[in-house]
């Protein structure tokens, strides 16, 4: 395993749809997040 | 039949209520898969006039389905949309990105390994190659559109896919959980009255689209309406305006006035929902059921509806076992096909920083 699917959903919520992944992915403080969107 | 069931129908408003479960209204599950999140929440039926479309929403069982449209119409288009692919099955990751350059490949998978050249080079690790049906997302790669990570999954697992695929759906490790990790997002965002904004495109609610609180959409078919009539144009167009006539004349007798009531709100439902949910697209589709839902897709984009997040599945399953060589390919190519299309549409449109794909397995 190279990423928690858990990470990706974070990267995803924040990066992409604006919102603190916080509130909706437990533990999400401890996940490496990607990047996944280029600024 | 009384005018009030006239009226009623030509609002179209299907009542048809039920609790959604798995194989009813939620995919079917196999023995000893988790129960999916979203596991008894109410399912109503109706035919939305703002969207054109049937939908199936499900939760807000105290908001009444004519709410529905009017939160339809006046809700905000949102700013970015996600959209969620499924590969059902669980996919063989290392067959879509096949690491060819390494020895010990073609030696521990004989019987599906690719050949090196077989498909395009995956230009950020060289020893990678692309699956020929994957294709099209190699292009997008190129372009700088299209992210890969590999090998992305949890501590520990239990080599069931059927548990992965729950925890996937529900963005935790927690068997219990019955909400979908974008239904929780939705209950945060979304707005008491849109269904549209959590739309699920494969006739049942995705488990990740489940909510708490806020309702969300799942549709069968992308497609517009029409009347069936056994006649073709020129005939049918002539049939209905002489249906029209008919409808609008008067009669002494309560039993024909009825009849004829009922044939002129046939008519104004036919005239009303003609056109609606026709699909134009400036680009080219592969002819697949799985493109053709996204060509409805850029179609519901584009006119603005309030779609957040929409949860769809690949062609066809990934669950290949021993048939992986024939139906990967197939399937994949399918899938990437779509994909591929569906990007050149949003570009055509001017929508496509609007846009996110997330595929998963």
């Amino acid at each position: 395993m190279t990423s928690d699917f858990r990470a990706m959903y974070c990267s995803l919520l924040e990066e992409w749809l604006g919102f603190d992944s916080a509130a909706i992915i437990p533990g999400a403080a401890g996940f490496e997040k990607p990047r996944l969107v280029r600024a | 039949m009384s005018h009030e069931c006239c009226n009623d129908f030509t609002r179209a408003q299907l009542l048809r209520g039920a609790a959604a479960e798995a194989g009813r209204g939620l995919p079917a599950i196999e023995p000893g898969m988790p129960t999916p999140a979203g596991t008894g929440l109410t399912r109503r039926k109706f035919l939305s006039r703002s969207a054109g479309v049937a939908l199936a929403v499900y939760g807000a069982s105290k908001i009444p389905l004519s709410a529905f449209d009017r939160g339809i119409a006046e809700a905000a288009t949102p700013e970015k949309v996600l959209i969620s692919i499924f590969f059902e099955g669980g996919i063989d990751a290392m067959s879509v990105l096949a690491p060819v350059g390494d020895p010990l490949y073609a030696t521990l998978r004989p019987n599906i390994k690719q050949a090196g050249g077989a498909g395009p080079t995956f230009t950020e690790d060289t020893r990678l190659q692309w699956h020929p049906g994957a294709t099209p997302l190699a292009e997008l790669h190129a372009e700088g559109k299209v992210a890969a990570f590999p090998a992305i999954g949890y501590e520990h697992p239990d080599q069931s896919h059927f548990t992965s695929r729950h925890y996937y759906e529900i963005g935790e490790l927690d068997i219990g959980q019955h909400a979908g990790w974008l239904g929780r997002y939705l209950d945060a965002v979304g707005d008491e009255e849109n269904p549209l904004q959590g739309l699920s495109m494969d006739g049942s609610l995705s488990p990740m689209l489940a909510t708490t609180q806020k309702p969300v959409a799942a549709i069968g078919s992308v497609d517009g309406y029409e009347m069936w009539s056994p006649v073709s144009d020129p005939i049918d167009t002539e049939m209905y305006k002489s249906l029209a006539k008919f409808g609008s004349l008067p009669s002494d007798s309560a039993a024909l006035l009825q009849v004829r009531r009922a044939t002129s709100q046939t008519e104004k439902v036919r005239e009303e929902l003609t056109g609606i949910g026709t699909i134009e697209s400036p680009v080219a589709y592969p002819e697949t059921e799985f493109a053709h839902k996204l060509a409805g897709l850029a179609n519901y984009l584009e006119s603005g509806l309030p779609i957040r997040v929409v949860t769809l599945n690949a062609a066809g399953g990934y669950d290949t076992h021993s048939d992986e060589a024939e139906d990967l390919g197939k399937y994949l190519t399918e899938t990437c096909a779509g994909v591929l299309a569906f990007q050149r549409d949003l570009e055509a449109r001017g929508l496509d920083d609007r846009v996110m794909i997330e595929t998963c397995a």
